[in-house]
């Protein structure tokens, strides 16, 4: 359903971006990219990780200059303004990652935004206290914002932009992290604001069950582009927003693996996973990432792990490669604690990560990044063999073997930390969302290597945020999301299954869409 | 509700106030009852007071670690020093100084507030463009503005008489003349602080894009800051000179921009209570450990003179600190002189819409 | 033309003693994101520690001197920079200002406050006549240790694997370590290079200015400093390039400027680092600068 909205005219009394483009490093994170909010309207803006859903909010604030495009508020240019002029103006927004003022207590955070408005602060602490009256906070009013626990920072998020009674609030993620009660109250103090303050509302949200019931129009983006625009009936029967969130295009079935029987079976059974992860809890201050996560990969498999944006898939990485100290829970390398290891001491151990964005040494050669992923195996006998052999795998990497690795395309530079990750000769291979940012081919080409690595004997564990591919490539799946397991299975049994739409868009009270 | 709320806010507001200037004020008449060598250990700590709450006017509410305040104290120092000695001396010493400068000759309130007022002038004009920088670089940035005054003060010989003293200032500073500066600077801390310049840049401190995505100019809170801030360092600066009644350019530098952060970092980066805890908690250690240089005697033995081990032990004081108490002594609060759940409770929530709940 | 050419020599000179100075702190800054002020003070102990060991043949000298500034290298970093590891970037400045205060006043306690004379290798002090030029033989062996410096750690950071690996950890030091790459042992490297590169200062430094004071590692540092910062926080070349401009705008500044600015080059040279901090934060050579993603 193409974009109705594009009629080049900017009427008066609205908050309207215009064909915005914004580019980062070749990549087109937001191509021709139109929306307009009216007051007292909500719409919501939802599409798949990536899509530049947070990059056009950006653009509209004033934090991201676009490269093409005009963004407008209430017939007033802000193209180039710088992002307090804009707040100024009367946009007022939350974050993803919350970004309160830690160190100032509850009622300070929203007496901020009044006083960034231009009140005295005696007017602003009035207005500050009937804004957390407004969302029931007023019992934590004088409490540091830095020890809320994490339900009520987003709340308090909330109340911040709206202590500034802007015209038009942008929410970014308001509703992440949050129970079903939860939710349902947000959606009910947003139509409240509504209400009450007649305000245009911009709501980015992956939890479909809120943004079906509070939205009066929906707009998706995939990929930086709009695709479709409409009331929430006609977004959930259009086929290319299914598409877009499941990624199901590809001629992919899950791959339905046949666990050898008998003897070997019941041995290989009888092992310890080569992976076992036990009610992992990790917590950045007062935010809850992980909140008993409990995950086992066996010896071989190839196990998936997917959820949205903030369900704690990364966390959950760092956490089993040792970046990120858990408050509680333990993992286990093939029956042996690891959880008091260093990074260094595990992947010595035998696991490596891949981590998400590649993160190769852009100013080393390609040759000296394997170098360095090797470094711990450098002094075994037939090194220099193991090196040839992972070489066979990507082929690519010999032809650019004295190039420096930041000049090699996104494609490569996953073969790249790969290759890198496999000198260590890990058991396990932990890989971060490895489609990020690729084209489809390319993401082809390196599942296909990862199935042969697998068929090799390395057991991989590899987060994605692609559904289709991973319950192709997957034996197994986990669901992660809100920091716990939400659902776990075989991936013929997850495919289609409507538990799964569940478990991954957060259906609770809605019967599920139309097939 | 709305009168309690009231009467909350002004006890928040002015106890903590009331507090500093009352131990600070008790402090100061015990020690006025004490021999005058000790009154002048508590006027040097009073002038650096006036320094360190200047300093963390800036620093504490911006976070941005700074380390130019010191020239700003250099600034006041020469500017009250033209306007101060008399024109004879100054002929003496400086015989190239413009006329408007030789000719000048006011008291040394007056020629304090110029201080000042010169100092914050020059914050202005540094300020404009040092605002813009942040973290690490800002930081560097304020170093080389130190590096600068301090060069320039130690060469423009005909000004400053160069690495040269400047004699002839008036004592005119002791411990109670210096406390109503101290006070002064205290209020207006304070008062900035609670102010909306004061929480707009505390925003900004804790999240720069937050604080903009609320409507606050950053750059334009962080130059107010510096300039507020820089008088009181010019002021300082001036009765620094009337408390030696000689200044050289060398004492603006290194050793006196350690001096004020360590007291600043010692007791609390982010809280005026942790200034005034510092100033006090180095001061006594100073003193402790001046003593112990000259040697004690300590009946049966005798401890070593050992000059250099007043500051060794400041260093080490600083180091440990970091390590173990980041946030310094006061842990960037401000004291509290009623029980702790008097300032969590706040008004009840009543007469709220339920609807919203 | 002969002037100019004792200019350049001079400015060679003087450029290559910032150049490893700069080197010494950019290799810290690289992979730690903290500015070692103490830098200065290791300076002041190679000093002090050749004079302690003026009686012992020449090779003693150095090789007993090298050791204990190296040894007072790792000291510091496992004693006062390991714990503080995680912090802010603002405590790791602030702690390292402290602890070369210490150091300094330390210095003090143990040498006194006096200058004291050093005389090394008083052969050195003749000049030769090269051509057109002459030039102290002291300069030749000076630019001669420096571009041997130079030289060694260029082998040293591509050849062996320890030197690859300082290179990961200063580009991404997590990811280094997810591939295993020792932490402790990378940043104990860096410090013992560093430390190794600050001894090598304070034999050409000492040299020249031919006396030891507990303070004399702080000009060196502020400068060194100085050149990091022009050439571009976080790249070792640009420490280097940073270094030998330094040098060379010293140098010309002292030939250019009138007698009466003189004294002010130093006003400039710090000037010019304000001024490249706003127009160009990331140096001369150009670094990715880090943006905050919102």
């Amino acid at each position: 359903m193409a974009d109705p909205i594009d009629n080049g005219d900017t009427p008066g009394n609205v908050l309207a971006a215009r064909q915005v483009n914004v580019r980062f490093e070749g990549l087109l994170a937001l191509d021709q990219v139109s929306l307009t909010l009216q007051p007292t309207q909500i719409l919501g803006l939802i599409g798949p990780n990536g899509a530049g859903k947070t990059t056009l909010v950006n653009v509209m604030t004033g934090f991201q200059a676009p490269n093409e495009g005009r963004v407008a508020l209430n017939g007033q240019e802000i193209n180039g303004w710088p992002a307090f002029r804009i707040g100024r103006r009367g946009l007022a927004r939350t974050f993803q990652g919350v970004r309160l003022f830690r160190d100032l207590t509850v009622l300070e955070n929203a007496e901020l935004a009044a006083v960034g408005m231009g009140l005295s602060r005696a007017a602003a602490r009035e207005r500050a206290w009937e804004t957390l009256d407004l969302l029931g906070l007023t019992g934590k009013a004088l409490q540091r914002a830095a020890d809320l626990p994490y339900g009520d920072e987003r709340r308090v998020g909330i109340a911040r932009a709206l202590a500034a009674r802007p015209k038009y609030l942008l929410l970014d993620e308001p509703a992440a992290g949050m129970s079903e009660e939860e939710a349902a109250q947000l959606a009910a103090t947003v139509t409240e604001i509504r209400r009450k303050f007649g305000c245009g509302i911009l709501v980015i949200e992956h939890n479909m069950a809120l943004i079906m019931e509070l939205c009066d129009r929906i707009q998706v983006l995939e990929q930086g582009r709009s695709i479709a625009v409409g009331t929430p009936a006609e977004i959930a029967r259009d086929p290319d927003v299914r598409r877009a969130y499941l990624g199901a295009d590809h001629g992919l079935t899950p791959a339905p693996r046949v666990r050898s029987a008998g003897k070997e079976a019941e041995a290989a059974a009888a092992k310890a996973p080569i992976l076992a992860v036990h009610e992992l809890k990790v917590s950045y201050g007062a935010v809850a990432a992980l909140r008993g996560v409990s995950l086992r990969v066996e010896e071989g498999e190839l196990v998936s792990v997917v959820g949205p944006n903030g369900a704690g898939k990364s966390t959950l990485m760092h956490a089993i490669a040792g970046v990120v100290t858990p408050d509680a829970g333990d993992i286990a390398l093939a029956g042996h604690s690891i959880a008091a290891l260093a990074p260094e001491q595990r992947v010595r151990q035998g696991i490596a990560l891949v981590p998400e964005g590649r993160h190769v040494f852009a100013t080393l050669t390609v040759g000296e990044n394997l170098l360095i992923g090797g470094v711990t195996r450098r002094r075994d006998p037939g090194a220099r063999a193991a090196t040839e052999r992972i070489l066979e795998y990507f082929p690519i990497l010999r032809e650019r073997y004295g190039q420096p690795a930041g000049r090699l395309s996104g494609g490569e530079q996953q073969q790249l930390a790969i290759a890198r990750a496999l000198l260590s000769r890990p058991r396990l291979l932990l890989l971060d969302e490895p489609s990020l940012g690729l084209a489809v081919r390319i993401i082809d080409e390196v599942y296909e290597i990862l199935s042969r690595l697998n068929r090799d004997g390395i057991s991989v564990l590899v987060v994605e945020q692609s559904i289709a591919r991973a319950l192709a490539a997957a034996e197994r799946t986990y669901v992660l999301r809100n920091g716990i397991v939400e659902l776990e299975g075989g991936s013929n049994e997850l495919f289609g299954d409507s538990a799964f739409d569940s478990a991954y868009f957060g259906f609770a009270r809605t019967p599920a869409q139309p097939q | 509700m709305r009168v309690s709320a009231a009467i909350h806010s002004a006890t928040q507001w002015l106890l903590p106030l009331l507090a500093l200037g009352l131990i600070l004020t008790a402090i100061v008449a015990a020690v006025g009852m004490l021999p005058a060598g000790m009154q002048r250990v508590a006027t040097d700590a009073l002038i650096k007071l006036l320094v360190v709450v200047g300093s963390y006017i800036f620093i504490g509410n911006s976070g941005v670690l700074s380390f130019g305040h010191v020239s700003f104290m250099g600034i006041g120092a020469y500017v009250a020093a033209w306007l101060v000695i008399s024109p004879e001396t100054k002929q003496l010493m400086l015989p190239n100084l413009p006329a408007l400068l030789m000719d000048a000759h006011y008291s040394p309130t007056v020629a304090a507030l110029a201080a000042g007022a010169a100092a914050s002038v020059f914050a202005l004009l540094v300020g404009l463009p040092l605002a813009r920088l942040s973290g690490i670089s800002a930081s560097i940035g304020s170093f080389a503005v130190l590096a600068v005054v301090n060069a320039v003060l130690s060469n423009w010989t005909s000004m400053t008489g160069g690495q040269g003293s400047l004699y002839g200032l008036p004592s005119y500073a002791n411990i109670w003349t210096t406390l109503p500066w101290a006070l002064a600077a205290l209020a207006l801390a304070w008062t900035y602080q609670q102010s909306r310049f004061g929480l707009r840049l505390r925003g900004a401190r804790d999240d720069e894009v937050a604080a903009a995505a609320s409507g606050v100019d950053i750059w334009r809170e962080r130059v107010i800051a510096l300039v507020v801030s820089a008088f009181f360092c010019g002021v300082a600066g001036a009765l620094y000179g009337y408390f030696l009644g000689v200044i050289v350019a060398r004492s603006f530098y290194l050793q006196m921009t350690f001096i004020t952060i360590t007291m600043l970092v010692v007791g609390g980066l982010s809280s005026l209570s942790g200034a005034v805890a510092g100033v006090i908690v180095i001061t006594a250690f100073g003193e402790v450990l001046r003593n112990l240089e000259r040697g004690l005697d300590l009946g049966p033995f005798t401890l070593g003179a050992h000059p250099g081990l007043q500051e060794l032990g400041l260093a080490a004081l600083m180091l440990i600190i970091l390590i173990f108490r980041p946030r310094g002594l006061t842990g960037g609060r401000e004291i509290a002189l009623l029980p702790r759940s008097w300032w969590k409770a706040g008004p009840k929530a009543g007469g709220v819409s339920e609807n919203c709940r | 033309m002969t002037l100019t050419l004792q200019y350049v020599i001079d400015a060679l000179n003087v450029g290559g003693l910032y150049a490893l100075m700069a080197l010494g702190i950019g290799l810290i800054f690289g992979i730690m994101r903290l500015i070692n002020f103490a830098h200065g003070e290791m300076v002041m102990v190679g000093g002090y520690a050749m004079l302690l060991l003026i009686d012992l043949p020449g090779p003693a000298v150095v090789g007993v001197s090298i050791l204990a500034v190296v040894a007072l290298a790792l000291a510091i970093e496992r004693l006062a920079f390991r714990p503080l590891r995680d912090a802010a970037p603002s405590t790791l400045l602030v702690a390292s200002f402290a602890l070369s205060y210490f150091l300094q006043n330390l210095s003090v306690l143990l040498f006194g406050a006096r200058p004291k004379p050093f005389v090394f290798a008083s052969a050195l002090a003749t000049d030769l006549q090269v051509g057109p030029v002459r030039i102290a033989l002291l300069q030749l062996v000076s630019m001669g240790l420096t571009l041997a410096a130079l030289a060694g750690l260029t082998v040293l950071l591509k050849r062996t694997s320890i030197g690859v690996q300082l290179r990961a950890a200063s580009q991404d030091f997590r990811a280094a370590r997810l591939c295993g790459v020792r932490a402790n042992s990378v940043i104990a490297f860096a410090f013992a290079i560093s430390g190794a590169l600050a001894w090598i200062v304070s034999l050409i430094y000492s040299a020249q200015i031919g006396q030891l004071s507990p303070a004399m590692g702080v000009r060196p540092v502020v400068i060194g400093f100085v050149a990091t910062i022009l050439g571009g926080l976080g790249s070792l070349v640009g420490a280097v390039v940073g270094g030998f401009f330094v040098g060379a705008l010293a140098v010309a500044l002292e030939a250019g400027l009138s007698l009466e600015l003189r004294p002010f080059k130093e006003a400039v040279l710090f000037a010019l680092v304000f001024l490249v901090l706003l127009l160009r934060p990331q140096g001369l050579v150009a670094v990715r600068a880090l943006r905050e993603r919102v």
